[in-house]
C-alpha cells in the first residue's frame, strides 16, 4: 500500500500546476539574491579601490615632499622610510572596513622629480564566496610629479642713507647688530618687511623680527642678500677660498704657519720670520719674481689681489732692493708702500713690522670690501651669461656696451703694446723680471697693420700709467713735485713718440730735468722701447664706431685704485657695512645679515642688481666666483626636472646717482689700464697672460675689452643710447642718472633672458611715487620665462602697504619653491 | 415541490471551489512572494544609497583636506586678500556632497549644518619656542617613547582648527592625530612617522621638522536613509552619521597658517 500511496502522491505533486508561481519565485530569488549581492561585492571592491587611490594620493603627496628634489634614491622603489610614510597616510585616509591594505610600495622616478606609490587592497566578499571567490584584490596607484624642486632668492635691499627718512607707521623696537634704532623711519619699515618675507619663507609665520630659535634649514630654500647704496660690499671672510695653486705660490713667500687661510688673516706679524715652503723668500719664487708665470686663479677673487702686494712686499725685503724698487715702481697712480691697501680681513692683524714703509700703517687701512659702478673703462665689452638651465650659452652683449651709432669721423682701432719702465734695448724682449704696462693706443679712423705710421692727429688717447698722452712721469716717493711736467728731486722718464712702427715709443730714463722733457732731458740710461705686440692690432681688438661729439675722453673712467685719502677718492668711500650673504639655506644667516644692514650714502641700484644676478648664476658645474661655495645645492639646481627656480626681490627708493670712485662691480678695480689686474691680455715672451677680472657681474669675461670711454649723456638728456628713458636728472643735474638707469634696464632684460624671477618694491612717501621710478621698476620685473611682468612690480608708502607687497611676494615665492 | 437544501451548502461548496480552484493562484502566489522581493530591492536600493553617501563623504573629506593643503594661506572670513576663504572650501565640500541633501548655508563657527567639518592644522613645533600658534610645553603631546626625529626636542599640536557647522573639535580630533603621529610601540620604530630614518635615502628629514604641519579634517554627514524600510529595524532609526576624516601634507607650502585680520601678520 504505502508505495502505491507514495508513487500516487508524487504523480499528483508532479501534475499539480498549483503554486508554480511561487516555484518560479523561489528560484528566481535566490538568482537575484545571487546577482544583488555580486553588485554589493562589486561596488564594495570598487569602493574600497576609490578609497585607496585617494590615500595613496595622499601618502605619495607626503612621500613627494620627502624625495623629490633629490638624487638620491632616484630610479629606486621600495625605501623603507618613504614606504613607512606612506604607510602612515594609507592607514589614517584608509578605511580598513573595506579590506586589508597591502604591498605599499613606493618608487623614485628616474630623474629624481617625481614618485609612484602603489597598494593593493584585498576586499572579502560575502556573495562572490559562494562562487568560490572569497577575497577580491584591486591594485591601485598614484603618481606624482613635482613642478618644481626649490628656489633660490636674492634680497637686494636699497641700504641708502634715504631710508633713514622719517616714517611714522615703521615702528620697529628692535634694533641691528650695532645698536642702530630704525623705530618711526622707512628703512624700519624695510627690516620688518624682510623679516616677515624670511619668516614666511621659513613657514615661522609672519613676524617682523627674527625668531628666537631659528627654525631648521630648509632642504629647498636658499636666500641671499644684497645690500646695496653706490657700492655693494663683496667681502665675507668666510666664503672666501683660495685655490690650491693660489695658496702653493703664497705658501712659498708665507709659510703656511704664517697666515690663517680660513679667515686670510696673518698670523705672523714679523716679516722677518715669513719662511715659505722653500726657506727664505727669492726671486725665483713665483709669487716675488712676478714674472707672469703666475697669476692668481680667478677664484681667488678678492684675497688673493690685496694678498699678492703684501707678499711682494715681503719679497722686496729678502730678494734685493733693486727688485723692491721695480715693485716700488708700480708707482704714479698706483698704490706703493706708503698706500697699499688690504683688505678688510687684514685690519685685524696688529701691523707688521720689519717691512719698510708699512709697520703698523697695515692696520686699520683696509680695503673695505666695497665695489660699485663704473662708466665705461676697464668694463669689459663682453660676457659670458649662463642660461637658466644652467648651460653656458653664447656670449652676450653686455649692457654697458653703448651700442654707439656709427656716423663720423668713422671708425678706429685699439691696439695694445707692451712696454717697461726700465732699461731696454730697442728691439729686445724685456726681462721677466721687469714690471710690465700697457700702452694703448686708440687710433682714430681704420688701420691695417703694416700701413705705415699713423698721424699723431689719429691719436685719440692714449693711456701710460694711468695717464693719457706723452710727458713727463715721476717715480719713487720722495718727489718734492710730481706733475706731467715737473719731477723735481726724484727720478723721473719720460715718453716720446717714435717713429712707427717700430720703436713706438721711447721711455728714458732721466736724471735730470731741465725744462722740456721732449727736448732736453739728459738720458742717463739707455732708451727702451720694445713692441711687444709688434704692429699687430691685438687679438680681439674691437672696432669700435662712435658719434661725433663722442670722441673719448680719457676722464670719463674712474680708476678705482685703493686709495685712503678720505675723500671722493677714497676706495672706501661710500662703503657700507652690510656684507652681501650669498645663498644660504641657514636662517640665522641671513636673519644676521638683516640685522647687519645700516641705512647709509647715495643710491645705485646697478651693482646691486648685478651682483643679484651673480650671486644666482651657475654655469652648469659652479656659481660664479666667489660664491663657489654654495657647492652643495649645485646637485639639486641643475638642469631639466631638478632645476630650481631662481628669483630677485629688488627693492628702492629712488632715483640713482654716480658715485665712482671704488673698484668696479664688474672688476677688480686696480688701476685697470695700468695694473696687474688690467683686463686686457698682455702680450709678450714673458708677460703674463691674466685672466680677465674675476668679479664681472656675470662671470668671467672672456671677451675683448671695452676701452671706450665714450662720455656720458649730456645733462638733461633723458635718452641714453640705448634707447630708454626715465626722465632726465635728478635735482642736482647729475645727467648720469638716466645713464644708470639704462644700465639696470639692460641689466634687468639681461637677467629676465635667464628666466629668473623678479620682484621690485618702490617704497616712496606716497607722494614721490613718480610715474618715471614706477616705469622704471616695471622694467625690471620678470615672470621666470623671460617676461615683463607688471604685476611683480608694487609701490609701497608705508608699513602697510609694505607689509602687503613683501607678504605677497612671500607667498608667490613659496609657490615657487614646492608645488607638487 | 421545493427540494430543501441544507444550511451551509453553499458555503461548503464554495469553500471546496475555492480551495480546489487553481484560477488565480499565480496572482495569490506573486502576492505572497512579492513583499519579499520588494523588501530586498528596498534593502539593495537602501545598500546603494548608502555605499554611495559614504563614498560621497569620504570624497567631501578628501576634497575639503586637498583643497586646504593646496592653498599657502588660509582665512576664516577676514584675511589678506592673498588667503583663500575656508567659506569658499566648505562650499565646495557641499557641492561634492549633492545631490544628497545639504543645509543651504555654509557652515560656519556659529551654525549648525549638516556636514559638519572639522579642519585642524597639525603643527610640528620646538617645544622652547613658540611656533606660530604653537606653544609647546612639558604638557603638550610630544613624541612617543623612543621616538625621535633627529632633533633634541620637538613636539606636536594642534595650531589652529576650525570645527564648523556643529563639529566637535580639540579633544577628538588630538586623539585622532596623536595616533597618528605617534601610533607606534619602541619595538617597531619604524612606523613612527616622526622616526629619523633618513640616513636611508641620504635626504634631510622633511618630516617633524618645527614649522611642518599635517592638514586633518573631518566631515561628519548625518545620513538620512530616504527609503527607512531596514534601517529603523535594525538601527531604531533612519538617520546615522557617517563621519569620515583625512590626512594630507601641505603642497604649496610645509604650514598654511589661519589668517585672522586683513594684516598678514595676523596669519599664524
Amino acid at each position: 500500500m504505502l508505495p502505491n500511496l507514495i508513487r500516487t502522491g508524487l504523480r499528483r505533486l508532479r501534475d499539480d500546476e498549483r503554486g508554480s508561481v511561487a516555484m518560479v519565485v523561489g528560484v528566481t530569488i535566490i538568482m537575484l539574491t545571487l546577482l544583488g549581492g555580486l553588485a554589493i561585492d562589486t561596488g564594495r571592491i570598487f569602493l574600497a579601490r576609490d578609497r585607496l587611490t585617494h590615500s595613496l594620493d595622499d601618502a605619495g603627496l607626503a612621500v613627494a615632499a620627502g624625495s623629490i628634489g633629490y638624487t638620491s634614491g632616484k630610479g629606486t622603489c621600495g625605501n623603507t622610510y618613504l614606504t613607512n610614510i606612506a604607510d602612515k597616510f594609507v592607514n589614517a585616509n584608509f578605511d580598513a572596513s573595506l579590506g586589508p591594505y597591502r604591498n605599499i610600495t613606493v618608487c623614485q622616478s628616474t630623474d629624481g622629480s617625481g614618485v609612484v606609490v602603489a597598494a593593493q587592497v584585498q576586499v572579502p566578499t560575502v556573495f562572490m564566496s559562494i562562487l568560490g571567490f572569497s577575497t577580491v584584490t584591486a591594485t591601485v596607484n598614484s603618481q606624482i610629479r613635482s613642478t618644481g624642486n626649490g628656489l633660490e632668492v636674492v634680497l637686494v635691499l636699497d641700504n641708502t642713507g634715504s631710508m633713514t627718512g622719517g616714517m611714522s607707521s615703521c615702528t620697529r623696537s628692535t634694533t641691528q647688530t650695532d645698536g642702530t634704532s630704525y623705530n618711526g623711519e622707512a628703512f624700519g619699515c624695510l627690516l620688518n618687511a624682510s623679516f616677515q618675507l624670511l619668516n614666511t619663507l621659513y613657514n615661522v609665520g609672519s613676524g617682523t623680527t627674527a625668531v628666537t630659535s631659528p627654525p631648521a634649514a630648509l632642504s629647498t630654500l636658499y636666500v641671499g642678500l644684497v645690500p646695496f647704496t653706490t657700492a655693494v660690499n663683496v667681502l665675507n671672510e668666510n666664503k672666501v677660498t683660495l685655490s690650491s695653486s693660489t695658496l702653493s705660490n703664497y705658501n712659498q713667500v708665507m709659510g703656511a704657519t704664517d697666515w690663517n687661510v680660513t679667515v686670510g688673516q696673518i698670523v705672523n706679524t714679523t716679516a722677518a720670520a715669513f719662511t715659505g715652503t722653500n726657506g727664505t723668500p727669492a726671486a725665483t719664487d713665483p709669487l716675488c719674481a712676478y714674472n707672469g708665470t703666475w697669476k692668481p686663479a680667478a677664484d681667488d677673487y678678492i684675497a688673493a689681489m690685496d694678498l699678492v702686494h703684501l707678499a711682494q712686499d715681503i719679497c722686496a725685503q729678502y730678494v734685493s732692493t733693486t727688485f723692491s724698487s721695480n715693485v716700488q715702481q708700480y708707482t704714479s697712480g698706483h698704490p706703493n708702500l706708503n698706500n697699499y691697501y688690504l683688505a678688510d680681513w687684514l685690519n685685524t692683524a696688529t701691523g707688521i713690522s720689519g717691512i719698510s714703509g708699512v709697520g703698523s700703517s697695515y692696520s686699520g687701512l683696509g680695503w673695505d670690501g666695497c665695489v660699485e659702478e663704473r662708466t665705461s673703462k676697464g668694463d669689459p665689452q663682453t660676457v659670458t651669461v649662463t642660461t637658466s638651465s644652467g648651460a653656458p650659452s653664447v656670449t652676450a652683449a653686455p649692457y654697458y656696451d653703448y651700442n654707439i651709432t656709427a656716423t663720423s669721423p668713422s671708425t678706429y682701432a685699439e691696439y695694445d703694446y707692451s712696454i717697461n719702465y726700465t732699461s731696454l734695448t730697442t728691439g729686445t724682449t724685456p726681462p721677466a723680471s721687469q714690471f710690465w704696462h700697457i700702452l694703448r693706443v686708440i687710433r682714430n679712423g681704420s688701420y691695417l697693420p703694416g700701413e705705415g705710421e699713423p698721424n699723431r692727429s689719429d691719436f685719440k688717447s692714449m693711456y701710460y700709467n694711468g695717464t693719457p698722452t706723452t710727458g713727463i712721469y715721476c717715480t719713487g716717493t720722495s718727489c718734492a713735485t710730481k706733475t706731467s711736467s715737473n719731477c723735481s728731486g726724484c727720478t723721473f722718464y719720460q715718453v716720446t713718440e717714435h717713429n712707427f712702427p717700430n720703436p713706438f715709443y721711447d721711455v728714458q730714463s732721466c736724471s735730470s730735468y731741465t725744462t722740456n722733457g721732449n727736448t732736453t732731458c739728459t738720458v742717463s740710461s739707455a732708451t727702451t722701447h720694445a713692441w711687444a705686440g709688434g704692429a699687430t692690432p691685438k687679438s680681439g681688438a674691437t672696432t669700435l664706431t662712435y658719434v661725433a661729439g663722442t670722441k673719448p675722453v680719457a676722464t670719463n673712467y674712474y680708476w678705482g685704485a685703493p686709495n685712503n685719502s678720505g675723500g671722493s677718492n677714497d676706495s672706501n668711500y661710500e662703503c657700507i657695512a652690510s656684507h652681501m650673504a650669498p645663498l644660504d639655506n641657514s636662517y640665522t644667516d641671513i636673519s644676521n645679515a638683516l640685522l647687519g644692514m645700516n641705512a647709509n650714502y647715495n643710491t645705485d641700484q646697478e651693482p646691486g642688481v648685478a651682483w643679484a644676478a651673480r650671486m644666482l648664476s651657475y654655469d652648469g658645474t659652479n656659481y660664479h666666483p666667489p660664491f663657489q661655495s654654495v657647492s652643495t645645492i649645485d646637485a639639486t639646481a641643475s638642469t631639466g626636472a631638478l632645476a630650481w627656480k631662481k628669483a630677485i626681490v629688488f627693492l628702492t627708493d629712488g632715483t640713482p646717482n654716480l658715485v665712482a670712485n671704488t673698484p668696479s662691480a664688474y672688476s677688480y678695480g686696480i688701476n685697470t689700464s695700468t695694473g696687474p689686474w688690467a683686463q686686457t691680455t698682455m702680450t709678450g715672451t714673458n708677460a703674463p697672460a691674466y685672466a680677465q677680472p674675476p668679479l664681472a657681474a656675470y662671470g668671467n669675461n672672456t671677451g675683448p675689452v671695452n676701452t671706450n670711454n665714450a662720455t656720458l649723456p649730456a645733462a638733461g638728456s633723458n635718452t641714453y643710447t640705448l634707447g630708454c628713458s626715465y626722465g632726465n636728472s635728478n635735482s642736482s643735474g647729475v645727467s648720469d642718472q638716466a645713464q644708470i638707469m639704462c644700465r639696470v634696464y639692460q641689466l634687468c632684460s639681461e637677467i629676465r633672458g635667464q628666466d629668473y624671477y623678479v620682484y621690485t618694491v618702490f617704497f616712496q612717501d606716497s607722494g614721490n611715487i613718480t610715474s618715471n621710478m614706477t616705469v622704471f621698476m616695471t622694467d625690471c620685473t620678470a615672470d621666470g620665462s623671460g617676461n615683463i611682468d607688471a604685476t611683480k612690480m608694487y609701490t609701497a608708502s608705508d608699513q602697510a602697504s609694505m607689509s602687503a607687497a613683501f607678504g605677497a611676494i612671500a607667498d608667490q615665492l613659496n609657490n615657487l619653491r614646492i608645488s607638487h | 415541490m421545493s427540494q430543501k437544501i441544507p444550511f451551509g451548502y453553499h458555503s461548503r461548496s464554495a469553500f471546496r471551489r475555492v480551495v480546489r480552484d487553481s484560477r488565480g493562484a499565480a496572482a495569490v502566489e506573486a502576492a505572497m512572494t512579492f513583499p519579499v522581493l520588494i523588501a530586498m530591492m528596498l534593502g539593495m536600493l537602501e545598500m546603494y544609497f548608502y555605499m554611495e553617501a559614504s563614498h560621497r563623504v569620504t570624497a567631501a573629506a578628501q576634497l575639503t583636506a586637498d583643497l586646504v593643503g593646496r592653498q599657502a594661506t588660509v582665512n576664516n572670513g577676514t584675511g589678506p586678500a592673498s588667503s583663500t576663504p575656508m567659506s569658499a572650501i566648505f562650499s565646495a565640500s557641499l557641492v561634492m556632497l549633492s545631490p544628497m541633501p545639504v543645509s543651504s548655508s555654509v557652515p560656519t563657527t556659529s551654525n549648525s549644518t549638516n556636514p559638519a567639518i572639522d579642519v585642524a592644522s597639525i603643527l610640528f613645533g620646538n617645544p622652547t619656542v613658540t611656533t606660530n600658534n604653537l606653544s609647546c610645553s612639558a604638557s603638550t603631546t610630544g613624541p612617543a617613547t623612543g621616538e625621535s626625529n633627529g632633533v633634541a626636542n620637538y613636539c606636536h599640536g594642534i595650531d589652529w582648527e576650525l570645527a564648523v557647522g556643529g563639529a566637535t573639535a580639540k579633544a577628538n580630533t588630538t586623539a585622532v592625530y596623536t595616533n597618528f603621529v605617534n601610533g607606534c610601540t619602541a619595538s617597531n620604530l619604524t612606523a613612527c612617522y616622526c622616526v629619523l630614518t633618513s640616513a636611508s635615502i641620504g635626504n634631510p628629514v622633511p618630516f617633524c621638522v618645527a614649522g611642518q604641519s599635517i592638514i586633518y579634517v573631518r566631515v561628519d554627514y548625518t545620513y538620512t536613509d530616504p527609503i527607512a524600510f531596514f534601517f529603523p529595524i535594525f538601527l531604531g532609526s533612519n538617520q546615522i552619521v557617517i563621519s569620515e576624516s583625512a590626512f594630507v601634507t601641505p603642497r604649496q607650502v610645509t604650514y598654511v597658517p589661519l589668517c585672522t585680520t586683513a594684516s598678514s601678520s595676523s596669519c599664524a
